[in-house]
């Protein structure tokens, strides 16, 4: 005997198959994201030691441009072990973009939050008020 | 020693970036599941306390 349903199980967007291997890509994007801040602080850190004079001021920023490369290679050589970065298999490396591309497009249709959370209108103050900001 | 402006702000920019870097990494942190991320994580954030002391050194002296 089949059984068979009347009207399928809808699913929402909390549904655990939308959770499906998520800690890992999870784990991978903030890789990733914690890789480019590394990248972009060497940056900063490289650019602001080309406009200091001070050798006081040169050795901290000099220390910290040190760190900072040390920090991208230990976070670049993690992701390589992890194959979550593949530097030298581009043929890889766009299938992973396309799947987190993919999945960030999912997420960003997803209905989360399908109440309305607002909080405003239950505080009789704002944090700024004393310097007008209410006002503004 | 006082500072030149420029190097000042210089200094300035690089610890507010430091700064928001410090706290979202500190935050990833407990939502990260691997522990080798989380570990460098940790110690992101430990490295970046020491160097907001002494860019927060060098501010402390410019503005003198």
């Amino acid at each position: 005997m089949t059984m068979k349903q009347a009207t399928p199980i809808k699913m929402d967007d909390l549904d655990p198959i939308n959770a499906l291997n998520m800690p890992e890509m999870a784990d991978m994007t903030f890789a990733m994201d914690f890789l480019l801040r590394a990248k972009e602080g060497v940056r900063n850190t490289a650019a602001a030691l080309t406009e200091t004079a001070s050798p006081q001021a040169r050795a901290v920023l000099r220390s910290q441009l040190r760190q900072g490369v040390a920090l991208h290679q230990e976070i670049t050589e993690l992701m390589i072990r992890k194959k979550w970065f593949h530097p030298y298999e581009l043929k890889e490396q766009y299938q992973l973009d396309q799947l987190s591309a993919n999945k960030t497009v999912q997420i960003a249709q997803m209905k989360l939050f399908p109440d309305d959370t607002r909080r405003k209108g239950m505080f009789d103050r704002t944090p700024d008020e004393h310097i007008g900001g209410n006002k503004a | 020693m006082a500072y030149a402006l420029h190097e000042t702000l210089e200094v300035h920019e690089i610890a507010a970036f430091k700064t928001v870097c410090m706290t979202k990494s500190k935050t990833m942190r407990a939502l990260v599941s691997d522990p080798a991320l989380k570990q460098i994580l940790q110690e992101d954030v430990d490295s970046s306390t020491r160097q907001l002391e002494e860019l927060s050194a060098i501010l402390s002296k410019a503005t003198q």
